[in-house]
């Protein structure tokens, strides 16, 4: 399927539109909204961080690394040495607002809001750790998902860089992302992508949060598989069938 | 049922998710039925649809028809279901006075069996009267037929959805006044949207 809006389009470079006369014009003026991160608790370091959401530290110290030599080239005001990354300031968050433009109207925007609690309830309810989609590579990656990646947050965390003048605040998040099955193709019997948690670990990532694209929902199957639900909105259908 | 449509498909292929060979055909049937319905409606929403998303369209429904017959047996009315309890009635009678002229003959373990294919047998024949019986012809299922020429002869669905009240102008007038340097913003609102 994958019907695309002109502004996607234009994007990409793939058509020129031009605007004559009276024409509708195809791009807004207005800006889209911005990610936001709420829910701001104490300042901590990454060790807290770690405690607090029962984390690895190694395995998060890791992660952070692999995370800034990925991003050096655009993005290097994080340093890449785990003592100094150890002593920088962080704070922890519980919620990212994501807006997710509608599905043909690029002017409209509904917002996503992705929660983590870790193991502390929300509004008296059980634990909310949401299920995100997170955009990992191009669109031939990761099988019929088109680059994107289903993933569950463990924290969502903004780190200063207090050491370097430069002092930048860099929105981050952690996620565990799922492993597809079958390459990702569509289960034959159930028309489903299926994914599954990893079993080895290891399949935690930390992405920027422009990286996490909005929504999504998967349904249990079993104890370590998921069945992706692609029909909870016309975007998620015309982007994943 | 908005939403119940957004997470069905789903739900149900984890509740099918491990069926005998005897059921595969049948619940292969229901998660395409349901999945040709869920597609077709979100397709609908559409604001822009194409001559390709129609042809899906039309396909959905298609589809859906070819493999409705499965959740027939579900679809029984009062009337229906009176009328398959009176055959039932009928056939125990039946089936009753034959078993009581047979009784001296048969063994203890011969009448259960005998009562055991009976009661599979009044069982099919509900089964298929409620097959015979049963339809899906009312007016919400044939209107699908008609959205794919409707929206070629007169544009997107959307445009008509009675979802849409008179309160998304409350967002359009007051983005519009908070545009405006509040001086006659009437005027200044309603040139914003080109009137």
């Amino acid at each position: 399927m994958r019907l695309q809006t002109i502004e996607a389009l234009l994007k990409t470079g793939v058509i020129v539109v031009e605007n004559r006369g009276m024409e509708m014009p195809t791009s807004s003026s207005r800006s889209a909204p911005r990610r936001m991160l709420k829910g701001r608790t104490n300042i901590d370091t990454l060790s807290e961080l770690c405690r607090a959401h029962e984390i690895e530290y190694c395995d998060m110290m890791e992660e952070m690394l692999r995370f800034i030599k990925q991003t050096a080239a655009d993005d290097p005001r994080l340093p890449a040495d785990p003592t100094k990354l150890g002593l920088l300031s962080v704070q922890r968050v519980t919620q990212l607002e994501i807006p997710v433009s509608e599905f043909q109207e690029p002017d409209v925007f509904q917002i996503h809001w992705s929660h983590y609690t870790g193991t502390k309830a929300f509004r008296n309810g059980g634990a909310r750790n949401d299920w995100v989609w997170v955009q990992t590579g191009g669109e031939e990656s990761y099988g019929d998902l088109r680059g994107r990646a289903m993933a569950q947050l463990l924290a969502l965390f903004k780190i200063r860089n207090v050491l370097s003048e430069a002092a930048g605040v860099h929105w981050r998040a952690l996620v565990r992302v799922l492993d597809l099955i079958n390459g990702g193709k569509f289960h034959l019997a159930s028309g489903h992508i299926r994914v599954g948690k990893r079993s080895t670990g290891g399949d935690m990532r930390i992405v920027g949060i422009g990286a996490v694209i909005g929504h999504g929902h998967v349904i249990p199957n079993g104890e370590r598989q998921y069945i992706v639900n692609h029909r909870i909105d016309p975007r998620t259908l015309n982007d994943i069938s | 049922m908005h939403n119940l449509g957004h997470c069905i498909s789903a739900v149900l292929a984890f509740a099918l998710r491990n069926p005998d060979s005897s059921q595969y055909h049948d619940l292969k049937s229901a998660l395409k039925c349901v999945s040709a319905l869920v597609d077709f409606s979100l397709m609908a929403q559409y604001c822009s649809p194409t001559s390709y998303t129609l042809v899906y369209m039309e396909w959905y429904v298609q589809t859906f028809h070819q493999t409705k017959h499965i959740f027939l047996e579900f679809r029984t009315s009062k009337t229906m279901c009176a009328e398959a309890n009176c055959q039932d009635r009928d056939l125990r009678e039946l089936m009753a006075n034959h078993h009581a002229n047979e009784a001296y003959h048969n063994t203890a373990a011969k009448g259960r069996l005998q009562v055991d294919q009976e009661r599979l047998e009044r069982g099919n024949q509900r089964a298929d009267l409620i097959r015979r019986e049963n339809y899906f012809n009312f007016i919400k299922m044939h209107y699908r037929s008609h959205f794919a020429s409707h929206v070629r002869h007169f544009g997107s669905l959307s445009m008509y959805s009675t979802e849409i009240g008179e309160l998304v102008h409350k967002e359009q007038i007051k983005d519009g006044y908070r545009r405006s340097n509040k001086n006659e913003a009437g005027r200044q609102i309603l040139s914003q949207y080109g009137c």
